[in-house]
C-alpha cells in the first residue's frame, strides 16, 4: 500500500515537473539572450546586444546606457539566466522521477 | 516532516504576496500545507511525513471581494510565474522547482464540478463538491506574522474519511488514510480538538455518520 502512495505521488509530480518546465521553457523563449556590450564613440556611450543567431553573431544597437530598453533587456538577460538554472533543475528532477518509477 | 528550507521559504514568500494583495483573509490554506501549518497548533511532535509542491487554496466565495486583488503583480515580483490550462482555463502560478499554487472553490446544488471564476482575482479555481464541507470549520492559526486560515484539524480527518469510498485516484485513498491516522491521536491528545471532533460528528447528517462509521470500522480507526 505505501508502494502505491508513493508511486502515485511521484507520478503527480512528474506531472507538476512537466507542467512547471512547460511555463519556464515559455518564457525562456520570450526572453532577450546574449549579452549587452557598451561601446565608447567619442564621449558617446552605445549599448549593443550581442547574440547568436545559427553561425552568425548579431550585434544589434538597443540604445544608449540607462535608458528604459537597455535596462529591460538587461533585467531579461539576467531572468534568462535564471530561468535556464531552473529548466536545468526541473530536467534532471524530471529524469529522476522517471528513473524511479521505472 | 522534512521541508527543503528553500521550498518552506517560497510558501512563505507566496504567503506575503497573499497578505500584500489583500487576498489572505479570503482564502484557506488545504491539503499537505495545512498539515504542514498543523505543526503549529500540537507542538508536541507532530509531523506528517508527507508534503507535496502544490499549495492548495481553497476559495471559500468566489464572488468575494467585490474589487480587485492584483496578486499577479505581488507574486511576480517575488518570482512566480502564471500558467493556465489551454482546455480548463485553470491558473496556477509556479516557482521554480519549488512549489505551484493553485486555487479551489466549492461546486454548489446541481453545479458540476470545473472551473470557476474568482472574480477578484481574474482566473479560474477548480471547483470541488468534496471541498464545501471545509469551509464550515474555519480556524484560524498564527504563524510567523501572519493569521492564516486553515480546516480545523477536526474537520480536515472527518471530511478525508467522508470522500473516502469515491476519493480518485486510488492513491490519495491511501495517503488521506495515512494523514488521518497520524493526525487523529494528537487530535484525541487534545482536549479542545477532541471535543471539537465530537461535535462536528454530531452535526453530520445521519448518512454521513453511518458512512464515516463503516470507513473507520473498515480501516480500523478508533
Amino acid at each position: 500500500m505505501q508502494s502505491l502512495v508513493i508511486k502515485g505521488i511521484l507520478e503527480d509530480e512528474l506531472e507538476r515537473t512537466k507542467r512547471m518546465l512547460r511555463v519556464y521553457l515559455k518564457q525562456y523563449e520570450n526572453l532577450h539572450k546574449g549579452s549587452i556590450y557598451t561601446k565608447q564613440v567619442g564621449n558617446r556611450q552605445y549599448c549593443y546586444l550581442n547574440y547568436r543567431n545559427g553561425d552568425k553573431v548579431i550585434s544589434e544597437y538597443i540604445g544608449v546606457p540607462n535608458s528604459e530598453k537597455v535596462e529591460k533587456i538587461r533585467a531579461e538577460i539576467s531572468e534568462r539566466r535564471q530561468i535556464k538554472q531552473t529548466i536545468k533543475t526541473l530536467k534532471i528532477e524530471q529524469r529522476e522521477i522517471e528513473r524511479a518509477l521505472r | 516532516m522534512i521541508i527543503d528550507k528553500e521550498q518552506e521559504n517560497a510558501f512563505w514568500d507566496a504567503i506575503e504576496a497573499f497578505r500584500e494583495s489583500g487576498l489572505l483573509n479570503y482564502i484557506m490554506i488545504i491539503g499537505s500545507w495545512a498539515e504542514y501549518l498543523y505543526t503549529n497548533i500540537f507542538s508536541d511532535g507532530y509531523e506528517p511525513n508527507i508534503r507535496t509542491r502544490d499549495v492548495d487554496c481553497f476559495y471559500p466565495n468566489i464572488k468575494k471581494p467585490k474589487t480587485n486583488i492584483d496578486l499577479f503583480s505581488a507574486l511576480s515580483a517575488r518570482g512566480f510565474k502564471y500558467d493556465e490550462d489551454p482546455f480548463t482555463r485553470v491558473g496556477r502560478f509556479v516557482k521554480e522547482n519549488l512549489i505551484e499554487i493553485s486555487f479551489l472553490s466549492r461546486t454548489l446544488g446541481a453545479e458540476q464540478n470545473g472551473p470557476r471564476k474568482i472574480e477578484a482575482l481574474k482566473i479560474y479555481s477548480e471547483g470541488l463538491r468534496d471541498i464545501n464541507i471545509l469551509e464550515r470549520y474555519p480556524f484560524h492559526v498564527k504563524v510567523r506574522e501572519y493569521e492564516l486560515t486553515v480546516p480545523e484539524p477536526a474537520i480536515f480527518i472527518v471530511q478525508k474519511l467522508l470522500v473516502y469510498p469515491v476519493r480518485q485516484p486510488e492513491y490519495k485513498k491511501e495517503k488521506d488514510l495515512q494523514s488521518v491516522k497520524e493526525l487523529l491521536p494528537y487530535i484525541n491528545a487534545s482536549e479542545e480538538h477532541s471535543e471539537r471532533l465530537n461535535i462536528i460528528i454530531n452535526h453530520l447528517s445521519e448518512k454521513e455518520k453511518k458512512l464515516l462509521k463503516q470507513v473507520c470500522f473498515d480501516n480500523n480507526i478508533v
